[in-house]
Formats: C-alpha cells, structure tokens, sequence
C-alpha cells in the first residue's frame, strides 16, 4: 500500500523505536553507579522502563522499518535528536534535583548533553548526585558517538555536510536501506572513540594517582574523558578546567586537539597504520594551521594585555582556542575577564569549527576550506570570463553540487544565527534580563555552533540558568538545529519533503 | 576620451618588448585621469556659493587648479596608445573614487574650519560623500560655511552619478553586480567598444537623475514657500534634495530632517522611496509613459513589501512604547524605514532613543539594501531575492537529487554564473563586515572608547552599506568624531569597498588580474 505521504512516517518512527531501544540500556550504567554511592536507583530504572516501552511501541507502529530511504533518514536523525534528549531529561527530572526541577530546564541539559553541546543551566555541579553526573557525562559520550556516525554514514548518503567525498565510502547500490551501512560504520568508529576515551580516561588517572594533579579524582579522569572525546563539555567541577593542573590542561589540549580530527582519517592512521593520506589531507592542515593560528592569536594578547604571564598565557590562549574551536567549551581560565580582542576572537573560533566527520560542530573547517576556494576561482572568472576551472579536494574535483550545498549551509547558518542572537537579545530585554548585546550573540553563536559556554550571564563561570524559558527554548532549537548541520530540519519545512 | 577604444587582440607589443603586466596601466590611470581633471571643475560652484555668501572661495578655487592639473599632469604622463578593457575598467572604477575624494577633501583642509581641519577627518568626509554614504565626523554642521555644506552636498550629488554609471553601465558589463540581466540593454552587436555603450546608458540615466531632483527641489521650495513648513528655504530645498536623489543622506541640520515639518518629511520619504528604485525600470515606465514595469517586478515588489513590513512593525513598536502617537508615529516608522533600506541615512527622530527591538531590526534593514540599479547601495534587495530562490531550489534538490532546476527572475532563466557571483558577493560582503566590526572593537577597546557590540555592528554595516548613522555615539545627531584614526580609516575602506560592491576591489588583490 502506497503511502500517502512522499514520506514513510510510520517507518521512520519504526527506526527511531530500534534506536531508542539500543539507548535504554545505557541508563544501566547510572543505576550501578547510584547502587554503589547508595543514591536511589529508581529514576534511571523509572526512564529504563519508560525508554523500552515507548521503543517497542514505535516498532510496533513502523512494522520493521524496512522503506527506510533518503526522505525517512532526514525524519528519524531529527526526531532520533528529538527523542534521546527526551530520554535523557526523565531521570534528571525525576531524580528530585532542585537545579534540575523544571522540564524545559532538563530538557536543555539533555540536549546539550546528546548535541555535545556543553552549555548547563545547573550552578553548583557539584550538588548532584553522583549518578546523576555520569548519566550527564554519559549523554554527551552516546551523543558523540551518535554524531560521528550521523557525520560519515548518514549525512553523505542525505547528501549534506562537506565530505560527500569520503575516502572511507563503500560502494554499493543507493537503495540499501540506511540502517546496515550505519552498524558497518558505526563498529569502525566505536574502535577509535572507545580507544580514544579509555587512553584520555588513563592518562588522566594516571595524572591522579601520580599526584601530578592533585584536585583530579579517577572520578574525574572518567567523567571528562567522557566529555572530551565528544568534544561535549560537560564538566564535574564547577569552575570547569580552572580547578586542574598545568599537565591535565595540556592533556587536554591534545585530547582536544585530536578529537576534532576526521574519524575517517584518524581510522586509517590508528587502525589500518597508514598514516601518509593522513598527513596530506587539506582540511587536517587547514584545521592544525587555524588552531594554531587562533592560538597564538589569543596567547599574545594575553601577554600583552599581562592577564597571565610566561607558560601560563600559552597554555591557557592553547585551551581555550582549542577548547572553542573544536565546540568542547572547557575553561581553564575565565575567558570571560579577558580583552575585547581576545572575546571577539573567541567568538570568531564558534564560527570555525573542527572538522568535518567528528563530533565537532559549526561550520567545519572543510567548509570554510571549500569556500575559500570557491571565491577565489570566482575572482579568477570574473578577471578570465571564459575561464572553466574546477573547484579541487585533496586533488579530487568536488561536484558542483557539494558547492552548492555548502554555500547554502553557510547562508543557512548565518541567518539562523542572527535571527538567534536577535531573539535573545529582544527577549532578555522584554525579560529585564540583563544581557549585553555581545552576551546575546555569543550564546546564539554558542549554542547553534554546539560550543558550550557563552560570555557575561553565560559566562564559562557561570551558566544559562537565567535567561527566560523562551529563551531556553529557542537555545534548545539551535542546538538541535546545529547539531543536525541545519538542513536536514529545514528540509523538513518544505513542502517537496512531503508531497510524493 | 578622445582615443580609439579597442578589444583587447592580443599581447600590446611596445618598441617591440611584449608588456609584461596582464592590466594596461596606461589606459586605466589615463581614463582615471580625465575623470578627475572633469570632476574638479564641479568646484567652481562652491566657490561661486562663496562669493554669493561673502565667504572665501579660495579653498575651492585651489583645489580646482591642483584637481585641474594634476588631472592634466596624469593625461600627458599617460598618454600614447593604449587599451582598455574589462581589466582597465577594475582598476579605473577603485582608483578614481581614491582620487576624487582626494580633490573633494581639499576644500575641507584649506578652509579655515576646525571640524575637518585633519587631513584623514576631511579624507573621510569626501568619500562619505563621494560614496553616498552620510556619515560624518562634523559634530556641529550649523558652523560650517555655508559653501562648505553646499560642496558636501554637492559631492554626494555628484557621486550619485557616477554610481548610476557604475551600476548599471560600468559593472554589469564587468559580470559584477547584481543586475547582468538588463531588461533595458540595447541590442547590438557585443564588440561594440566598451566606452560607448557606457555613455549611451549614462546619458539617458543622468536625464532621469537630472530631472528628479529639479522635480524634489521644485517640491520643496513649494512647501517652503506656501508655509508648509517654516525651515524650508531654496537654500535647504536644494541642499537636500542634491543629497536624497543619490540616497546619500547629508543633511545641512545638526539634527537632520527632524528640525523640518511633517510635510517635508513625508514629501523626502517618498522621494527616497523612488531614489531606492531600479533606474532602468523609472526611465522604461517614464518612456513608455505606464506603469507596467513596475507592476511586473519582482525586485520592485520585495523592495517595497520589506519597506512596508518594517515600517509596520516599527510604527506598532513605536506606539506600544509611547514614543510616539498616531501619525507621528507612522511617520517617523515609515521614514525611516525607507531611509535605511534606501541606504539615503536621513532621520526624522533619534532612534538611537528608540527600543532595542527597534535598533535590532534597523540594524537588520541595513543588510537588506535598495534595488540595484539605483543609487542606494547595500546587498541590494534583488540579491537577497535571488538567494531566497538559490537556497529554495537547494532545499528541493535535497529531497529530489536528480531534480534540475533553473532559478528564474521576472520569467527569464539566470545564468548559474550570475547565481554564483551573487553568492560569492554575499560571502565577501559578510566576511568585510565581521572582520571591519571585530577591528572597531578592538580599536574601541584600545583608545577607551565606549562602543557596545551593537554599535560597532551598526558602525560596520552603515558604512559598509553606505547608509550613514550608526548608534551609540555615532548615532543619527552623532558623529563619528569620536572614532580613533585607525577606526577612522576601517570605516574609509569599509565604504570604498562597499561603494564598489566589493569584487572591483579584491580582483585586485588576485595574481591573475595582473599576469598577462
């Protein structure tokens, strides 16, 4: 029976019940940890229960999920970021947590936690349950692993997102279902990104148990070994990275650094132990070169302005670029008391991005990449009108169409951004929030970049808890919005996506 | 122009040595050459307001000779035979505005006033001028001479007119801009020579431009003469309507038109409005004496939807917040809303009073622009329309891949490459704006000044854009006094470059512009 619809909703929610049923049992992990610390177990297994009902119920309703084609993949990655957030938010709600109490609130951590995002409406992080901490790591960790997939096998295939050109694209038929290239994929991925965070995990305990850091805890190591290959965030400490050593941030620093490489690439140099396409890759260059850049940047002006001195304004210019740049949204220092300059410059790096195929968000550096080369080849045309040149990837010509798409991601993006900051800015001033007007564009830029923290009320000392609930909201979308690289949603608003 | 204007055949071979450089610097600096000896003899009319006034005519009568001769000096250095071409057009079109505000900010460091008394202050106010743009670093225009202000007028009048040539002559035929269709492009065969084709379009244009401006004048001193409004003189007639035609927005009133009556305001709202529209289509509709042009526009009617959408929710916001009542209020959204998506600059009231909300979507409005082929400047509403378009056909690409689709615009197919340029325009015209706001704040922070991030915004976009007032300090009954020289030259290249639209410029800045 043909459906109605272009699109098959029913067996799209049908995936979106097979995933929610693979995320319940995560929920597990905070039940032992509750057990353990002598908390009540019972949110986690009240959202356990509640998770698997509501997955088996949607299968039921999509019959297997077997016409799982284009259209579908761009129903169930937006609902899937619809639905896990709203899973994650049950035990933090039920949980009984002040900090947490209110739904829209919960919500926003959710999904700052299944976005990567980073930024919190919680003050005293150190308030809360030990349980309800590693499910709040935990989310960001799922998240992350959820993105890089969404990033190297999903995407291409929906033809979004600047690496149509994979290297690590199998061939086949374009009417395989979605759902066996995604488990092909995903078990690549799982390799590094589990050896990722058990290496970042040890090196960090290993910090602890030497006493080279003495505030790190094996608590700690974990928790934001959980956060940081994600390049998430979340952090069990209040004032963030402030409260750790010189080692951990330089540590750190690298963990940074290499979570927002390529996982396709970071696959072939680990695994397969070829590291020469690795190296040569432009966007990887192009990605060291803007961190490095931004670093010293940020570093000199905190030199010259004599905020930190000597090692200490390297370090700290290094993290936060890094930190910023590839949306993980640590602080080790708080960027919030630095210069004009250097927050200008901090807000430009939400606008960069890592690059394209890990958890990093924004815009990616593949993009700016392409499109620096998309204005140069139109420059040389309008000097040489009958001038053909192709736009060029690693030495691959890239489809017209990739151009395309990219400029109109870009276009897509600086819009949604600056309805945003206008927005807030609007409503905080209705709300008699006090918001700086560069406070309000940081947090959109924040939010829809899936950096983390912003400036002033939203400082990285301090959190998202004041602004209003429709502000809350909006952030909620943009993060969802920029999590899902935009178009995939505004797809969805058109009236093409619906018609057969 | 008195050479033989050729397509370029091949390498220009000079006592026998082939020309190393892809770009006859000759034929560009000789083009650039005339325009500026023929600008400077505009100086002759401020210097006759001086005389008129008992004021001393000096300041123009020098700056006319050393305009004059250094035009001349440049003509003879250049002189032989040359070409010129698209490449030559790039490098004329960037350096002739560079120059000419040279000669304009003569006058302004040679009279004894200590306002515009620095050479980068005064610099400043000729390209402001000169680009139509109407921000000023004059914080009291009452103690300026009276043939001063009748100069910076005049300037503004004068670039009017050469931004119509621009637009719709000069950069088309370059495939900058965003109008390479031309509903009005003569037919002929496409070797015709470059120069010609431009002044055949210049020449009707100028009519047009000519003859509404008499019309606003005309208008004006009516209202002031039958005791409509009380400011209004011939003197102010004219001033002003030199300065609303070419949507430049100086004004000879410290608190520009609010120190006017509610008649002139309506009457310079409306005049903007047309000043904003499309000149080929006027001159058609004037032609062909109908409407129908208008009508069928697809730029014409987003132009004046976002007008009339703004001028709403401003009006509503205004009242709301008991700023204003009734027809004032009306007014004083309506104008200006017009006066910045115009690009003119003109104010009414001092919005930098209003709300936030109001502040935020003037801000927004100065990203929209007028309608190309005016002399408003901007992104240009016609761009945004095509974007709109580009990204629609994008989105249902992505649902049906193997859709092909063309993006059209009044019925007629635009070629991929324009939707390209278009794109590209927005990309640099975006990244210009950051990077020249990100400066201003750095700079801010440097001297002490207080700028907020809106203001720096709003002091980036207004130049870029070419529209005048910004907020904060640099608000409509401001001045960009304050600004450090550093600030000062940002926003000097902010407006060049905007006036420009942006790829004359940075095609310089390409090695392929200058290999042969």
């Amino acid at each position: 029976m043909r459906p109605a619809l272009g699109v098959d909703v029913r067996g799209a929610l049908g995936v979106v019940g097979i995933l929610l049923r693979w995320l319940s049992p995560a929920l597990l992990v905070p039940t032992v940890v509750a057990l353990a610390y002598g908390e009540p177990p019972w949110p986690f297994l009240a959202a356990l229960a509640i998770g698997l009902a509501v997955a088996f119920g949607l299968e039921r309703l999509g019959g297997g999920g077997r016409r799982t084609g284009q259209r579908e993949g761009f129903l169930v990655i937006s609902l899937m970021w619809v639905a896990a957030p709203a899973l994650g938010a049950l035990p933090l709600l039920l949980a009984g947590e002040a900090q947490l109490a209110r739904p829209v609130d919960a919500y926003f951590e959710a999904m700052s936690g299944f976005t990567a995002t980073g930024a919190t409406v919680v003050p005293d992080v150190e308030a809360l349950e030990r349980s309800l901490l590693v499910w709040r790591q935990l989310t960001q960790w799922l998240g992350g692993l959820g993105i890089i997939v969404l990033a190297l096998a999903v995407l291409p295939r929906l033809r979004v997102g600047g690496r149509q050109i994979f290297e690590s694209e199998l061939p086949g038929p374009e009417l395989d279902p979605i759902v066996a290239r995604i488990g092909e994929t995903a078990r690549r991925v799982a390799i590094v990104y589990v050896g990722l965070t058990v290496t970042t995990a040890a090196l960090l305990g290993l910090l602890a148990w030497t006493n080279l850091d003495a505030s790190m805890t094996a608590f700690d190591a974990i928790g934001h070994a959980l956060t940081s290959v994600p390049t998430g965030g979340f952090s069990t400490r209040n004032e963030s990275f402030l409260e750790f050593g010189a080692a951990t941030q330089w540590l750190l620093v690298a963990v940074m650094a290499v979570a927002g490489i390529n996982y396709a690439l970071l696959y072939r140099a680990f695994v397969r132990r070829s590291p020469s396409p690795v190296t040569n890759d432009e966007e990887l260059r192009f990605y060291g070169a803007l961190l490095v850049f931004g670093s010293v940047v940020l570093s000199l002006e905190l030199l010259a302005s004599g905020i930190h001195a000597g090692e200490e304004a390297i370090r700290h210019g290094a993290f936060q670029a890094v930190a910023i740049m590839t949306g993980t949204g640590y602080a080790s220092s708080d960027f919030d008391l630095w210069t004009p300059l250097a927050a200008v410059t901090l807000v430009g790096l939400m606008f960069v991005g890592g690059s394209a195929g890990s958890t990093t968000g924004s815009v990616k550096v593949v993009r700016h990449l392409l499109m620096a080369k998309i204005l140069r080849r139109e420059l040389q045309q309008t000097v040489h009108p009958e001038l053909v040149s192709r736009v060029r990837f690693n030495r691959r010509v890239v489809d017209e169409r990739i151009l395309r798409s990219v400029t109109s991601f870009v276009l897509l993006y600086v819009g949604i951004f600056a309805l945003g900051a206008f927005f807030l800015a609007i409503d905080a001033s209705r709300a008699d929030i006090e918001l700086a007007q560069f406070d309000a564009i940081a947090a959109a830029a924040a939010t829809l970049g899936n950096v983390g923290p912003g400036f002033g009320i939203a400082g990285p000392t301090a959190t998202y808890e004041p602004f209003s609930d429709l502000s809350t909201i909006v952030m909620t979308g943009l993060m969802w919005l920029g999590r899902l690289e935009v178009i995939p949603v505004v797809v969805l608003a058109t009236r093409s996506f619906w018609r057969t | 122009m008195t050479r033989a204007l050729l397509h370029r055949q091949g390498p220009l071979r000079r006592r026998g040595r082939r020309v190393r450089l892809g770009v006859d610097l000759r034929g560009a600096f000789s083009v650039v050459a005339t325009f500026v000896k023929w600008f400077s003899l505009a100086l002759a009319v401020p210097a006759l307001v001086a005389l008129g006034y008992g004021e001393p005519p000096w300041p123009f009568l020098v700056a006319l000779g050393a305009g004059w001769a250094g035009g001349f000096v440049l003509e003879r250095a250049t002189a032989g035979p040359s070409l010129f071409g698209p490449r030559e057009a790039f490098l004329v079109v960037s350096v002739t505005w560079l120059l000419v505000a040279l000669v304009s900010a003569l006058p302004f460091v040679l009279a004894d006033e200590p306002q515009l008394a620095r050479p980068l202050d005064a610099y400043f106010e000729a390209m402001s001028g000169l680009t139509t743009t109407g921000s000023s670093v004059v914080v009291d225009v009452s103690e300026l001479d009276r043939s001063l202000v009748l100069w910076r007028q005049l300037t503004q009048w004068l670039g009017g007119m050469g931004i119509i040539v621009l637009a719709l002559a000069v950069l088309p035929r370059l495939r900058v801009g965003g109008r390479q269709l031309l509903e009005h492009e003569l037919p002929g065969p496409e070797f015709d020579p470059l120069a010609s084709r431009i002044r055949d379009t210049a020449r009707r244009l100028w009519l047009l431009y000519v003859a509404l401006t008499a019309l606003l004048v005309a208008v004006l001193c009516v209202v002031g003469w039958v005791g409509l409004d009380d400011e209004m003189s011939p003197f102010e007639a004219v001033a002003h309507a030199f300065t609303t035609m070419p949507t430049g927005g100086f004004s000879t009133r410290v608190r520009s038109l609010e120190e006017f009556g509610a008649v002139t305001q309506w009457v310079v709202t409306a005049f903007m409005l047309v000043a904003g529209v499309n000149f080929a289509l006027l001159y058609r509709a004037a032609l062909h004496r109908s409407g129908r042009p208008f009508l069928r526009d697809e730029e014409l009617r987003v132009y004046l939807t976002v007008a009339a959408v703004a001028a709403v929710v401003l009006a509503v916001e205004l009242w709301a917040e008991g700023l204003a009542r009734g027809e004032a209020a009306v007014r004083h959204a309506l104008f200006q809303t017009v006066s910045i998506t115009t690009t003119t600059g003109f104010a009414s009231a001092d919005f930098n009073e209003w709300t936030l909300l109001g502040a935020v979507l003037l801000v927004a409005l100065m990203f929209a622009g007028g309608s190309a082929g005016s002399t408003a400047g901007g992104v240009k509403i016609v761009r945004h329309l095509l974007m709109a378009k580009i990204l629609r056909r994008e989105l249902a690409q992505t649902v049906h891949p193997e859709l092909v689709q063309r993006v059209r615009l009044n019925g007629r197919a635009v070629d991929e490459k324009t939707l390209r340029a278009v794109l590209s325009f927005t990309l640099l015209y975006a990244g210009i704006f950051a990077v020249g706001a990100l400066l201003l704040v750095a700079d801010a922070a440097r001297v002490d000044l207080d700028l907020g991030a809106l203001d720096a915004i709003a002091a980036a976009a207004t130049t870029l854009g070419n529209i005048g007032p910004a907020f904060g300090p640099a608000g409509p009954m401001g001045s960009f006094e304050p600004f450090s020289d550093v600030s000062t030259t940002i926003l000097i290249g902010l407006m060049w470059l905007g006036r420009l639209e942006i790829v004359p410029v940075v095609v310089l800045l390409t090695r392929s512009y200058w290999r042969g």
